[in-house]
């Protein structure tokens, strides 16, 4: 057992201003070394302070729900050792998005980007007798994109999305890629027109923070370069015909 | 607490400041060329700029045109489809070569 | 099928010349760099024989091949600039009103100064073509030794004789 001290950034609608002074406190925790960060949290609000706030689904890393700013770096705090952090733990909400009550954010503007680009799969023909298959070559290319959780730790982390909340951000990108990259899905067209505005991927500016904070190691700004590599591929050979 | 900058962070920011110092830097730098019909005033202008003082500020220059373009070249490959994992890589092959260069260049000029 | 989305293209296209002309500029850059900032150098005590110098500017647009390196530098310096800011701008600013008028501003801030440098460009050969004393200090265009740097990359060497 080791003893933790989480710093944790706190606000309340009810006594706080927003935007104001942020207000840390401090908790001890007694914790194995193979706790995760999400453990010791759960200990304080059941020994410690009954109204921590924060969100949490699944701890195993699968829902994106327990996604925060832990020591500086957005990120699971079910998928943090304890063994693998400083003594101190600074834990802070998600960045950018609006704070609801301490460590839980609005991702609204989060899932908003996502819906605006057509997260479903449009299939073409009739509908098969079974599954739409895949063969695993076609599975491979879209593997690496369709673990996102949906956390929103890349967005968050995105200084471009920071600036311009406008910007569609990583999260949308990687889903229109790999919609995009999908064999079974038809409508690539309307896929590519969605991310290529004014919003959309030319904002990137390859700064690979998505790319490091990703709790999935998705490679994200590579889907977004591969974007950038097809819309520029599709004004020089613009596709005859339909699709 | 802040972000912690990363090696793609610190280049973005390096890229951007560099960058907009040398969009307006092409503003005096016409400026200059244009008293080439005159020249009398483009001698005293160039004279102007050889003195010491002017020298170093060139050599700032070239450190601006270096860091932007090596990072640029950084970019492009990236974007071209070099895998993202070579990022930090590339972004430490820029620094080094462009320490070098700045060094090597700086001797010619100050020569 | 006519093109559906023209705006969409021309952002492909406006970020495609981005990086081209970027690519460009490291190129044309290091011709830049070497012929007047590297190989003044050593000559800058020698009078007249600086890269820089009045009478070699002039010597090195007397040749075609120089005329249209500076016009193409001029060209994608001043395209890769103001499309940077302008990306920039569009990230910063909020108001949609302030932002379309300097979107507006650096356009023309970018034709204004493309015109003047081609200004510069043409006056130069309208000199060249009708040369009284080129350089006060030397009054003669085919006085100018050329500099190392010209000599190797070739231009330069149409007025030694
Ligand atoms: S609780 Fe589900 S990802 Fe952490």
């Amino acid at each position: 057992m080791v003893s933790k001290k989480f710093k944790i950034k706190r606000f309340d609608p009810e006594k706080d201003i927003p935007g104001g002074k942020p207000r840390w406190e401090e908790f001890t925790v007694e914790m194995d070394p193979f706790e995760r960060l999400l453990d010791g949290l759960v200990r304080i609000k059941e020994a410690q302070d009954g109204s921590l706030t924060f969100r949490l689904s699944c701890a195993h890393g699968m829902c994106g729900s327990c996604a925060m700013k832990i020591n500086g770096k957005n990120a699971l705090a079910c998928q943090t050792l304890a063994k693998n952090t400083p003594e101190a733990v600074v834990l802070e909400p998600l960045p950018v998005f609006p704070v609801i009550k301490d460590l839980v954010v609005d991702m609204d503007p989060f899932f908003e980007k996502i819906g605006a680009v057509m997260p479903w799969l449009v299939a073409d023909g009739p509908h098969p007798e079974r599954e739409r298959s895949q063969s695993p070559e076609e599975l491979g290319k879209i593997m690496d994109a369709i673990k996102c959780i949906m956390c929103g730790c890349c967005t968050s982390s995105c200084p471009v999305y920071r600036a311009d909340r406008d910007y569609l951000g990583p999260a949308a990108l990687v889903k229109a890629a790999r919609f995009i990259l999908d064999s079974r899905d038809a409508t690539w067209k309307e896929r590519l027109k969605a991310v290529s505005g004014e919003n959309g991927f030319w904002m990137c500016h390859s700064i690979y923070n998505c790319y490091e904070v990703c709790p999935r190691s998705i490679d994200i700004t590579g889907y977004i370069a591969w974007l950038k590599r097809l819309a520029v591929k599709k004004m020089f050979f613009p596709p005859k015909g339909q699709r | 607490m802040r972000d912690r900058p990363g090696a793609g962070f610190l280049a973005f920011i390096v890229h951007r400041g560099t960058g907009i110092v040398l969009a307006l830097f092409i503003l005096p730098h016409l400026y200059i060329l244009y008293f080439l019909g005159d020249p009398a005033r483009y001698e005293a202008i160039r004279r102007f700029c050889s003195r010491p003082l002017a020298r170093l500020s060139e050599a700032g220059l070239l450190g601006l045109v270096l860091a932007h373009g090596l990072n640029g070249i950084r970019i492009m490959l990236l974007e071209a489809g070099a895998p993202s994992r070579i990022q930090k890589t590339l972004f430490r092959a820029a620094v080094i070569a462009g320490l070098l260069l700045f060094f090597a260049g700086a001797r010619l000029m100050m020569r | 099928m006519k093109n559906k989305n023209p705006r969409q293209k021309k952002l492909a296209a406006g970020w495609f010349l981005g990086r081209a002309s970027g690519l460009l500029l490291v190129l044309l850059l290091a011709v830049h760099f070497t012929v007047i900032h590297f190989e003044r150098g050593g000559q800058e005590k020698i009078p007249g024989r600086s890269a820089g110098f009045h009478g070699a500017v002039f010597l090195r647009l007397s040749h075609p091949l120089w005329w249209v390196f500076y016009a193409v530098f001029l060209s994608a310096a001043l395209y890769h600039g103001f499309y940077g800011l302008r990306g920039i701008a569009a990230e910063y600013i909020r108001r949609e009103r302030l932002l379309a008028s300097i979107r507006a501003g650096l356009l023309a801030a970018s034709i204004a100064l493309w015109a003047a440098g081609m200004l510069i460009l043409v006056n130069s050969q309208l000199l060249l073509a009708n040369p009284p004393a080129l350089c006060y200090k030397c009054h003669a265009r085919g006085s100018i030794p050329s500099c190392r740097a010209i000599r190797f990359f070739g231009f330069g060497a149409i007025n030694k004789k």
